[in-house]
């Protein structure tokens, strides 16, 4: 060993707290369950002794066994017509499309019997390469809230269709009359044919019959357009707002290069990547294309590997990621881009501070030379909505020939086109009661608008406000007005996310409710068509009409209107090839934005919203699956909480442990007039000075019913209650903080408060074992052989001595048939693993992995079969078994000074199915064996739950089962599993275990077995890549391959005999069946190198090597 | 076996099966091919009494007789579009009324005769008179097993009188005893108190015989409580009475034909109702309970049989599900019957003598003489699936193997040691692959 940084799950075990020494030891808690029921207080008080006990124990046992001999009548309904493409156990897949205003995806979607249980990246059409993320995948589980509006509703009562849009259509009419404003407020609507509803629309209550917007963006003149359409607006306006604004990135394209758009960045074109605070892998744009690209770049092997620079505050997704990154505070984004312009460009940015740290400046002078040594083949990115900011953006950018290669000015990108000034225009227009109808649709202004507050006064002064809603949200319940909406499964619609690319979204459901498409609503109000209830055809007959005139027409590829129509829908989408990349002059002002960049204010408390890859902007708060994914970085489920700087908080005298028993500290926010309390949290590579705070929670305040698992539960499940009787959000709306732009200043103080959070990383421990996690440069990599980062354990056997390695030697008999039939094994990349979750939500929904709530997860009692474990590294090696004194500096304590600003590594961890597994040696029932194919199987219905297995498994991947989730009071509302409509989301192909059995990842066999079943019918062998399970299904970057190990022609083979592969925790024997490989950073680490290098020892050294590692590896056997 | 199930039929009615037996011998000849004919040319588009497709057959000699001749009705049978040009008048009206043509049927004029010979006799030789009496049979089977253990009861009721009888009058005779010799009377003692002093008097027969019941009992008990969640021999009632005899046996009907994601699914499939009206469009009586049981199925598709139209108003069946596996449990159909090339009738028995569906008894599956597997332990149980896993053979060498079973057997060539043992009773058993391991069945 000694060829590895030190890694470790948190501060807690990183300073060895008494807390955390205890917690490490109880992995599982041993406070028994019953406990908890039996304390119930009536429980307590109540006479009942324990002979009437075991009398009525006596009895229920003796009636359960008389009821069970009943035998349960069940029904068997077949269809009565049965449709043509729905067999009975069959999965029927289709193409489709997802958007919801931020993240955009060509999906597939599984049905069974009607039902869609499942969502994947479609991986051969589409521009998202089949990139899904977490809330792509979970979106599938908001179909079957029973929480969403299942009518129309005038001013909250109960309404049907036929008097609903009666009424609509008066007032909209009467509006029109009076000459009074119509206003259409949306996210951004990329439906080629909802524009066209809305341009139908706007002719009929006389608005003017201007071309939509984004057609005036690809326009050669956008500026003179854009002053034209301000004055023939007429009487109706479409305004279109988002959640997250892009629009610095348009408006500096504008001032730029005279276009007015977002280009299509290609990020696998790129050899040096730079980010300035955009998170590209998670939330910035187009960020599930982006993460493809970046991962095609990450190969060691090929001829080259992209560096991955990033600059940054909070710690992202992104950042995490990057081969060098450097802690900024937001305000000094400029100064970064100040310098990058000067080593690039030639000029700085006159009267831009410098106040970064030398470290810093030295990694940026790195970026900028490596920057310009891949010239052409560069790309900079920043996160600012700052318009002066993308402007010096765009002028490196130009400088660096990149808008060739990397950038794509002709292929702009249709999303995020929000219009930040006509919002704030319209919060002022209906405030002076100038607006006279409102109508919206995707979007959530009330809640997700930095001015929420006067937004919602102005509502009231709108005559007709109406929301069309899937939720009965913040806005809506401000409106008189809310027209249900479908879930996107539920409907058809059209999309041009991108100026060359167009794609379908087709139902996969009939809608469970009594909702509509949001299209289907604005044509029965623009009088284009009469609403038929459930089955109307109207918007899809609309989209095909458009589809014919326009999209048929310019293609080539099929001959009749219906062999495209038919070929688009079972497809979703094409493959167009993009316009060419062409550079242009940049006409930036430098001067002026320059100017505005030295105006930006820092603070000594800068506070930054981000988006979490799980909540994202909110708008799924009452999904159950995303409130209980452990954030990426901080692994807390279920809460908002200000990620601080360790530094800053031991300053402040914060607690900065974390663990059942040891809460975090409340502070108070306050900016401007805005206060609220939330926990900190310390965070590793927080930039000091500042704080990070997730937007997408807080939802709710006023007990909207926008999804149960929008809001707080207490310790035995029930919604906590509140200071007026309702239920508590979780966490607090930062949204009002982006008011001030991309960061505000502000102040914390310690509230004096405690509160739990849930974090599932203390759980388990790395401690000294460096063999999990192995890591190498790319220097090392190309220059050394595999033994300096990739070492190899050995033994010794026999009198002679032998050196062997750790795969000849057996601790139990080889399973026969596990090296001839099928021997199903995985491979992780390490290397382009993101640590984003999609896999972890595919799992769950895949498996009917149960939703447990907070109070479960502070327990440490998560039952997610996939877990991706984040390991913190630091550059100091402690000595192993260091005392005393060195132990501070040395030891494991030594740890701590390089802990501010840390790599990361993220690795996902699974049942290993190892074949000489020790959880199979201690089951005392045979619940768990291993099959002739790898496996290691569980029978759920022979456990009797001693939970042996999981205090024997080394990576603590198993889980048990501690209660029945779908029936127990105590998960009513969190666990979807408990309402009818909730259960609809559940794979008939696995059981839903019932409790007190183990569980744990079973490399979804379900999946392993109808594959072979199809290739067995067919009479073929499996086809290498016919495999797959839910997470390597999902993963955005191809991560994780799985296959069978015994074709020695199988990807799996083959990477797994690759010099990187390596098996996690190998030496002690137990023959897993996945391996990792280790992760290569593209950065000079000379500690690393001198490390490792040294380590790859001589032969003749080979003594001295072992003294090193003499921690019990050495086993002799033999005599 | 048969014959011995005729002689218990009620004698009137067997009566009368054998006069109209009697009776349609001596038309047998003309009657059977004119059957046929009816069977194999009109049956598509006519029936007898009653308007289908094209009109009810009974009278058209009389019709064409009066309204045209008993040639032109030759000739329309033959080649009715012929007759039409030819400008017969009746045709032509036929033609309009019906708005179709009638396809020439190729039969000679002596097989138009039979078949209106059939036609004008054939409703009252109901087809199927032999299931009719077989029916009698099963009924009166069941009704004498009733009956028989009805005796039982009231044999045993009387019995126990009787000993209550001759208790009670040897009490009073003992009494009556006792009186002559001027002892005092026994006191009438409880019940109970009598019993125990009775067993207590003989403790060792009352011993011995105690301890063979509490032996019996748990023996039996322990049987019984073997039996929960075995459901052999389950048959639950189901909303329409239909019968496999019928379908699957008597008309030959393939199991696939209804249950037609066998091959697709891990669900064999209940039949959808439009599958049900592929025929029931055309058949709409029974000979006993049909009629009903059709009209059922007519309502589940919302059809309207007057108007032979479907009126959109659907209704599912709601079938009662017969075998039941446990949530944990995975099976699948396809991979039994296209892999494992399994019949049918290796799980499900002889269904071709049954009604509605069973599940069916290990006495019933060995009793079919065809299956490869015998059974020994109950239906529906683990263990009878395992039992089947471990005989049943994997043809891995052969070219029939297919691709999937010759790539598995290139790689157990090389490990030798593993084939042999796996040779050893010269078969690759579904076991030696995997096949009793739990994940194959529990995910």
């Amino acid at each position: 060993m000694g060829t590895n940084r030190k890694y470790w799950k948190g501060l807690d075990e990183l300073h060895q707290t008494p807390e955390f020494l205890e917690n490490s030891k109880n992995e599982f808690p041993e406070e028994l369950s019953v406990n908890e029921f039996l304390a119930d207080e009536k429980l307590a008080e109540g006479s009942t002794g324990r002979r009437d006990f075991l009398k009525f124990l006596g009895f229920s046992v003796a009636a359960a066994t008389l009821a069970a001999c009943e035998a349960p009548v069940v029904k068997a309904v077949p269809y009565v017509v049965k449709p043509e493409n729905v067999t009975p156990g069959m999965p029927t897949w289709y193409a489709s499309t997802y958007y919801d205003g931020t993240s955009y995806a060509s999906v597939l979607v599984k049905t069974r019997e009607g039902r869609p249980i499942f969502i994947k990246g479609n991986k051969d059409f589409g521009v998202t390469h089949g990139t899904v993320n977490p809330r792509i995948s979970a979106s599938v589980l908001s179909l079957y809230d029973s929480e969403r509006l299942q009518n129309p509703t005038i001013e909250g009562v109960k309404s049907s269709w036929g008097a609903f849009d009666s009424k609509v259509s008066k007032g909209l009419n009467e509006t029109a009359s009076n000459g009074k404003k119509i206003v259409l407020l949306s996210g951004t609507e990329i439906s080629p044919s909802t524009q066209g509803i809305i341009q139908e629309f706007k002719t009929k209550f006389g608005g003017s019959t201007e071309i939509p917007k984004n057609e005036i963006a690809l326009d050669e003149n956008g500026e003179a357009i854009e002053s034209e359409t301000t004055v023939e607006e007429g009487n109706v306006v479409h305004i279109q707002y988002d959640t997250i604004s892009f629009n610095g990135i348009r408006q500096a394209n504008l001032e730029s290069f005279g276009k007015a758009i977002i280009p299509d960045y290609d990020f696998s074109k790129a050899k040096t990547i730079v980010s300035v605070g955009a998170d590209f892998m998670n939330s910035w744009l187009l960020s599930g294309q982006y993460t493809a690209q970046y991962a095609l770049g990450r190969n060691p092997d090929a001829k080259w590997m992209n560096k991955h620079f990033h600059f940054e505050s909070n710690m992202s997704i992104s950042g995490s990621n990057a081969d060098v990154r450097g802690m900024i505070k937001p305000s000094q984004q400029g100064e970064v881009l100040s310098i990058l312009h000067k080593e690039i460009v030639g000029s700085a940015l006159a009267g831009v501070a410098n106040t970064l740290s030398e470290n810093v400046v030295a990694k940026v002078k790195e970026a900028a030379k490596e920057l310009k040594a891949q010239k052409g083949h560069s790309l900079l990115v920043c996160g600012s909505n700052e318009k002066a900011m993308q402007v010096v953006v765009n002028s490196i950018n130009s400088a660096l020939n990149n808008y060739t290669t990397t950038i794509n000015l002709n292929n702009p990108v249709n999303l995020f086109q929000s219009q930040d000034d006509k919002m704030s225009e319209l919060i002022k227009d209906m405030n002076a009661g100038n607006v006279g109808a409102i109508i919206m649709w995707n979007t959530n202004p009330v809640y997700s608008h930095a001015n929420g507050e006067s937004f919602k006064a102005g509502l009231e002064k709108v005559k007709l406000t109406v929301d069309i809603s899937q939720y009965a949200d913040e806005t809506a319940t401000n409106c008189k007005y809310v027209a249900a909406e479908n879930h996107a499964l539920e409907s058809w619609n059209d999309f041009n996310p991108k100026m060359s690319h167009y794609a379908i979204s087709q139902p996969t459901i009939r809608p469970l409710f009594e909702t509509r498409s949001a299209a289907e609503s604005l044509m029965t109000w623009a009088g284009i068509s009469e609403y038929s209830g459930k089955d109307s055809t109207a918007y899809y007959d609309y989209m095909k009409v458009m589809w014919e005139k326009y999209g048929f027409p310019n293609q080539t590829k099929y001959a009749t209107f219906k062999a495209y129509w038919d070929n688009t829908v079972h497809n979703s989408c094409d493959n167009e090839k993009s316009p060419v990349a062409l550079a242009m002059p940049f006409n930036g002002n430098l001067n002026s934005a320059a100017k505005q960049i030295a105006s930006i204010k820092g603070g000594d408390l800068e506070i930054i919203p981000y988006l979490k890859s799980s909540i994202g902007d909110g708008k799924m708060a009452g999904n159950p699956w995303l409130q209980e994914m452990p954030d990426a970085i901080t692994k807390v489920t279920w809460d908002n909480y200000v990620t601080m700087s360790p530094v800053d908080m031991k300053a402040s005298g914060y607690s900065e442990e974390l663990g059942q028993e040891s809460p975090s500290s409340v502070v108070t926010v306050t900016v401007g007039e805005t206060t609220f309390k939330l926990p900190v949290f310390p965070q590793p590579g927080q930039t000091p000075g500042t704080v990070g705070i997730a937007l997408g929670y807080g939802r709710g305040e006023n007990g909207e019913k926008i999804g149960k698992s929008a809001y707080q539960t207490g310790e035995y499940g029930a919604f906590l209650e509140g200071n007026n009787g309702g239920k508590v959000s979780i966490g607090a709306n930062a949204f009002p903080f982006l008011q001030a732009g991309d960061f505000a200043i502000g102040t914390i103080s310690n509230a004096n408060e405690v509160y739990n959070l849930a974090c599932t990383q203390t759980h388990s421990t790395v401690m000294g074992r460096n063999s999990i996690v192995k890591e190498t440069t790319l220097d090392i990599y190309k220059t050394q052989d595999a033994g300096a980062y990739n070492h190899q354990h050995t033994l010794h056997s026999g009198w002679n001595h032998d050196e062997k390695p750790i795969s000849e030697f057996n601790l139990w008999d080889e399973h026969p048939v596990e090296n001839v039939g099928h021997r199903w094994g995985m491979s992780i990349d390490l290397n382009s693993c993101i640590g984003c979750g999609s896999c972890l939500i595919s799992c769950q929904a895949e498996n009917n992995v149960p939703v447990v709530g907070k109070d479960e997860v502070r327990r440490g009692r998560e039952m997610h079969w996939l877990r991706i474990d984040r390991y913190y590294a630091s550059d100091i090696e402690p000595a192993v078994g260091t005392k005393g004194e060195g132990y501070k500096t040395e030891g494991f304590a030594g740890l701590q000074d390089a802990s501010d600003d840390p790599m990361v590594v993220h690795m996902p961890m699974m049942c290993h199915h190892c074949n000489h597994a020790p959880c199979e040696t201690v089951c005392p029932v045979a619940a768990t064996t291993h099959s002739n194919e790898g496996l290691n199987m569980m029978a759920y219905n022979r456990c009797i739950g001693t939970r042996y297995c999981g205090n024997n498994c080394p990576y603590k991947v198993r889980r048990f089962n501690w209660f029945n989730y779908p029936s127990y009071r105590k998960f009513t509302e969190v666990n979807p599993a408990q309402d009818d409509l909730g259960r609809m989301v559940l794979n008939p192909d696995v059981v839903v275990r019932t409790r007190g059995v183990m569980e744990k990842c079973s490399f979804c066999v379900q999946k392993l077995q109808s594959t072979k079943l199809v290739a067995k019918k067919e009479q073929r062998a499996i086809v290498d890549g016919e495999i797959s399970t839910a997470c390597s299904e999902v993963c955005p970057t191809n991560a994780i391959t799985v296959g069978d190990w015994n074709d020695t022609e199988s990807k799996v083979r083959k990477s797994t005999t690759d010099k990187r592969a390596y098996q996690a925790l190998e030496e002690i024997g137990i023959k897993p069946n996945v391996w990792y490989k280790v992760k290569v950073r593209n950065e000079k680490n000379d500690d690393l190198a001198a490390l490792q290098v040294s380590h790859e020892a001589p032969a003749e050294h080979k003594d001295d090597t072992h003294g090193e590692e003499s921690t019990g590896e050495e086993i002799h056997t033999g005599h | 076996m048969k014959m011995s199930k005729v002689l218990n039929i009620k004698t009137i009615k067997s009566l009368i099966l054998m006069a109209f037996l009697l009776v349609f011998l001596g038309n047998k000849t003309y009657a059977a091919d004119g059957e046929s004919v009816f069977k194999a040319n009109c049956a598509a588009c006519h029936k007898i009494d009653k308007d289908f497709v094209g009109p009810a057959l009974k009278g058209t000699q009389d019709r064409w007789e009066e309204k045209s001749s008993l040639d032109n009705l030759y000739k329309w049978i033959q080649n009715s579009q012929g007759l039409v040009e030819e400008g017969d008048a009746y045709a032509k009206k036929l033609f309009s009324k019906w708005g179709s043509v009638m396809p020439p049927q190729s039969v000679s004029n002596e097989e138009i005769d039979a078949l209106f010979e059939y036609v004008e006799a054939g409703p009252t030789i109901t087809p199927g008179g032999d299931s009719n009496g077989g029916d009698t049979v099963v009924i009166e089977d069941a009704g004498s097993q009733e009956t028989s253990t009805w005796l039982w009861w009231v044999i045993g009721v009387m019995l126990l009188v009787v000993i209550f009888a001759v208790g009670g009058v040897k009490r009073e005779l003992q009494n009556a005893a006792l009186e002559q010799e001027d002892e005092e009377m026994r006191k009438s003692t409880g019940v109970m108190s009598s019993v125990r002093a009775y067993l207590w008097k003989n403790f060792n027969y009352s011993f011995f015989f105690g301890f063979i019941i509490v032996i019996c009992g748990l023996v039996y008990g322990f049987k019984d409580l073997n039996t929960i969640g075995v459901f052999e021999n389950y048959k639950p009632e189901q909303p329409i009475a239909y019968s496999h005899q019928l379908h699957a046996g008597k008309l030959e009907i393939e199991c696939v034909y209804c249950h037609n994601s066998v091959e697709k699914s891990k669900h064999a499939g209940i039949p959808t109702v439009n599958v049900c009206m592929n025929c029931h469009k055309a058949v709409s009586e029974g000979s006993t309970t049909g009629t009903d049981e059709i009209a059922k199925i007519y309502e589940a598709a919302g059809f309207d049989a007057s108007t032979m139209s479907y009126t959109g108003e659907t209704k599912p069946i709601k079938w009662v599900k017969v075998h039941n596996l446990p949530d944990h449990v995975y099976f699948n159909h396809s991979q039994h019957v296209v892999v494992g090339d399994l019949d049918c009738k290796q799980c499900h028995g002889d269904m071709t003598k049954e009604t509605v569906a069973r599940v069916m008894t290990t006495a019933d599956l060995n009793a079919v003489e065809d299956n490869e597997f015998k059974f020994t332990r109950p239906t529906l149980t683990m263990g009878w699936c395992i039992e089947c896993h471990g005989q049943k053979e994997i043809d891995i060498q052969s070219d029939n193997a297919g691709g999937y079973y010759k790539e598995i057997h290139k790689r157990l060539l090389t490990d030798k040691k593993t084939y042999q043992k796996y040779l050893e009773d010269d078969k690759i058993t579904v076991a030696e692959l995997g096949g009793w391991e739990c994940a194959k069945c529990h995910y």
